[in-house]
């Protein structure tokens, strides 16, 4: 038997079970599975990369609530769940846009009249338990709840077993009925767990044979998933909507003259026929025109942010005014935005007013049309904090108990090794994690439920642009304006984000230079060697200032002080945990303020040349990369890996793959090996 | 012939990992057995049951039923015996949602170790999930009842006997209407 419409953690504190977790146990080696979720197409995408990880078949739906016409501003009536089977791509297109109209019409609840459902194609298989109408409907299905199979109207219907799963297996059913979790209702709490008489797991063949006696309906989940042929669509690069094509080159130089700055000869020519080259044969133009009109538009009204993140590294973005940071000038290298080998989107991060925000976000809907712009949503999961917060409640365990285990909690980063397992270190490992599971025994359930989705919002800042209407890729929830999407998600099916945040400091920023008659552009041209100003961090008056107001920072810059740009670039570069943890902060500021002497760990010149900037420490992650390159000899692809890895804090097994490959090639280039080991060493605590 | 059953309890069912004792305890008993094509009932088992809480405000307003009137009753322990006796040699059971109630006499039977020793009837049926396809939502025993008596309102909700009684009219009802 073919499970055709499975449920997955996307139909979201109602179902346990991972879509990994499904497909495992649902597959049944039958070659196809498919999934169903309650108003959710979250689950497509991750459906699709699970399965061609096992080389089988996907299949897409969705379950929809259908009510009649008139009763869908009427709370006590409940309608049936359909069940929608896309066959192709336009049935998964349709699919989608049943979805997006069930949440346009959410009352309480998201729905579709009868009037949508009979208007569905051919091109999409209708399925339900329990028909309002025997129009347009494809099958009858067979589920769990066998009451509903007992009526028998007349039709000639053909039957076909679907699995109305809560949980993957049996062994499920306490995490399930904890997941569900409680509602407070008078002075008690309430479970929301589900419990019937029926199997409430994933049937096998055998079981649904023996429940029902029909090989028919077995046989036609066959029928029905070999005429489904879907793959998800991948969107195209987008394009700028202008009504005369732009030369990016040309604009450049035009921009360029205006800034005063030279791209026809010398550094500067260089750097941006590399940039140009490589932008233009990553097909990337279409996306600095997107973003460079975005920005011009938004800098005629309103003050925003220099530049944030990898972007300061490119000097189109400069030129183009995307960005205000010349990095030929600061030494910033142009591949950590974009590089040959990695094949995504490059991530241009601008920071808005937050009280301007949504202006900005209004005229990239308007320009780009409500249909083809949308916001994207994120999944949240449960992590340690919440899990035993959530699985505590729903055990009646007294919550100062709880409150113990909660305080010592194992935090781990998210890219290390061990990150899924915090729950589980946090119990098994701890003190208090060992006396709270030797009195409460079931809290070891609340592993299980690490990683699991909670709940889906929308995503703070990212945007998605897109040329074919976004219901092509995913359901539309109209009521919060966000795809049914997340962010890793979008970036599989090639969707273009725009990350648009909003900074409360900019907002402070505009009103100050509204005070006193300041034009917000004069900004971007302050001098960087303000006597006062460096002053003023260096007394320590910095409640206010942006990313100085830290623990940490305040920690540094007292150590420290501050007497001129760099120190600043420094100490932002060092109040991070990297640097903190591994000691790199401290050995940079005893230097910086003469208490130990300069010293380098290596004499290789290309050692020398990198760190002696930073008295021989490497606190940037611009230098990690030049050092992995022109001491170890590492390939860009190699490079690329590490600096991910650094800004994602993968933990030291990650780094470990990488370390032989950099000591040889330290070696070859005549770098001592215990002084390549001590390099490779302090690069690693540097992550 | 089959058996019918209700239980009024000190709360609602608490998932199973819970400890036992956080689970609720039993305050009321009541089944029959009955025919299902006549709804002649032939044979009955009714008894108050001392739980080990006390019945909570909730309850009582509920029910009806007061810590006095559990003061004298039999504990489980005592009735079981009995339960047993009664329920030995049935093979359906019908319950107006019938998870909840098997729930409630497993969670007894788990707080001495005798889950496997009660003569379950095969069969169970629970009258909430064969009626969920009339109005696609779980119906309470007052909206079945409606249905099946034609917009009959009923008296005495809430107490185990009557809910029985209303429930072997409703499982006529459904036999008429092919619901079992």
């Amino acid at each position: 038997m073919i499970n055709l419409a499975l449920r997955t953690e996307f139909t979201f504190k109602e179902i346990f079970g991972t879509v990994k977790n499904v497909v495992d146990v649902g597959h049944n080696d039958t070659g196809y599975i498919g999934i169903a979720d309650h108003n959710s197409t979250f689950g497509h995408i991750f459906l699709e990369k699970e399965c061609k990880e096992r080389n089988i078949k996907p299949i897409y739906g969705v379950r929809l609530e259908v009510m009649p016409e008139g009763a869908m501003r009427d709370r006590k009536i409940h309608g049936p769940t359909y069940i929608f089977i896309a066959k192709n791509i336009d049935g998964f297109r349709e699919i989608n846009e049943l979805c997006t109209k069930a949440w346009k019409n959410f009352y309480y609840k998201a729905m579709i009249s009868t009037e949508d459902m009979l208007c569905v194609s051919g091109n999409v298989f209708v399925i339900t338990d329990n028909p309002s109408t025997l129009e347009r409907l494809d099958y009858l299905a067979l589920t769990n709840n066998t009451s509903y199979m007992l009526r028998k109207p007349d039709h000639e219907l053909k039957y076909v077993c679907i699995n109305n799963n809560f949980y993957p297996r049996t062994d499920d059913k306490e995490v399930y009925q904890l997941m569900c979790g409680t509602v407070k209702r008078g002075e008690g709490y309430y479970h929301k767990f589900e419990n019937q008489t029926y199997a409430q797991h994933i049937m096998s063949e055998i079981e649904m044979k023996r429940l029902f006696k029909n090989q028919d309906a077995i046989d036609n989940t066959k029928i029905i998933a070999e005429q489904c042929d879907v793959k998800i669509p991948k969107a195209t690069m987008v394009k700028f909507k202008t009504p005369t094509p732009i030369d990016i080159e040309a604009l450049c130089k035009e921009r360029a003259a205006k800034k005063g700055i030279n791209i026809e000869s010398g550094e500067y020519a260089d750097r941006f026929n590399h940039e140009i080259a490589l932008i233009k044969k990553k097909d990337f133009v279409d996306y600095f025109l997107i973003v460079s009109d975005l920005i011009q538009f938004a800098k005629k009204t309103m003050l925003v942010g220099p530049c944030r993140g990898s972007s300061a590294g490119s000097l189109v973005c400069y030129i183009l005014g995307i960005t205000e940071i010349d990095p030929i000038k600061h030494g910033l290298i142009f591949e950590r935005f974009i590089d040959d080998n990695r094949n995504d989107l490059p991530d241009i991060d601008i920071d808005f007013p937050d009280d301007r925000r949504d202006d900005v976000v209004k005229y990239i809907f308007n320009k780009y049309g409500s249909q083809n712009v949308c916001h994207i949503s994120n999944i949240n999961k449960w992590k340690a904090k919440s899990a035993i917060g959530d699985f505590g409640q729903a055990l009646c365990i007294p919550k100062f108990e709880v409150d113990i285990l909660k305080d010592s909690i194992v935090d781990r980063s998210g890219g290390d090794a061990r990150a899924a397992m915090a729950v589980a270190d946090t119990i098994d490992t701890t003190e208090a994690g060992k006396a709270f599971l030797a009195k409460y025994p079931a809290m070891g359930l609340a592993k299980k439920i690490h990683g699991h989705a909670s709940h889906a919002g929308k995503h703070a800042a990212g945007i998605i642009v897109c040329n074919e209407p976004l219901g092509y890729f995913g359901a539309v929830n109209l009521r919060e304006g966000s795809i049914q999407m997340e962010k890793k998600a979008a970036e599989y099916v090639n969707l273009l984000k725009i990350d648009v945040l909003g900074l409360r400091t900019l907002s402070i920023l505009a009103d100050c230079a509204a005070q006193i008659g300041m034009d917000v552009k004069e900004f971007y041209s302050l001098p960087l060697d303000n006597e006062k100003a460096f002053k003023l961090l260096d007394d320590m008056r910095i409640s206010g200032i942006f990313q100085f107001e830290g623990q940490a920072m305040r920690m540094l810059c007292n150590q420290m002080g501050v007497k001129n740009f760099t120190d600043i670039v420094a100490l932002t570069a060092l109040a991070r945990p990297g640097p903190l943890h591994s000691g790199g902060a401290d050995a940079y500021i005893r230097r910086r303020i003469g208490k130990d002497e300069l010293k380098f760990i290596s004499n290789h010149p290309a050692y020398i040349k990198q760190t002696e900037d930073t008295y021989g420490v490497i606190i940037y992650q611009e230098q990690l990369m030049t050092i992995c390159r022109e001491c170890g000899l590492m390939s860009w692809n190699d490079v690329q890996a590490i600096r991910r890895a650094a800004s994602k804090t993968m933990g030291k097994e990650f780094f470990d793959k990488y370390r032989e490959k950099f000591v040889t090639g330290c070696v070859k280039n005549g770098i001592e090996e215990v002084d390549a080991i001590e390099i490779w060493e302090n690069m690693v605590t540097f992550g | 012939m089959a058996i019918a059953y209700d239980t009024e309890t000190t709360g609602l069912l608490k998932p199973d990992a819970c400890e036992i004792h956080l689970q609720p305890f039993m305050i009321e008993i009541y089944a029959c057995k009955f025919d299902i094509d006549s709804g002649i009932i032939s044979s009955e088992f009714e008894t108050f049951v001392k739980p080990s809480v006390p019945v909570p405000e909730f309850i009582t307003e509920i029910t009806g039923i007061t810590n006095s009137m559990l003061k004298d009753a039999p504990t489980f322990v005592e009735i079981y015996d009995d339960l047993c006796k009664f329920f030995l040699g049935e093979t359906i059971l019908f319950a107006h949602n019938a998870a909840f109630d098997v729930g409630i006499i497993v969670n007894e039977l788990r707080r001495y170790d005798w889950q496997y020793k009660f003569p379950w009837p095969k069969t169970h049926y629970c009258t909430v999930e064969l009626t969920e396809c009339i109005k696609n939502k779980r119906l309470k025993l007052d909206a079945l009842f409606q249905i099946a008596k034609d917009g009959n309102t009923r008296y005495g909700q809430h107490r185990a006997r009557q809910d029985v009684i209303d429930m072997v009219e409703c499982i006529k009802w459904m036999r008429e209407h092919g619901f079992v």
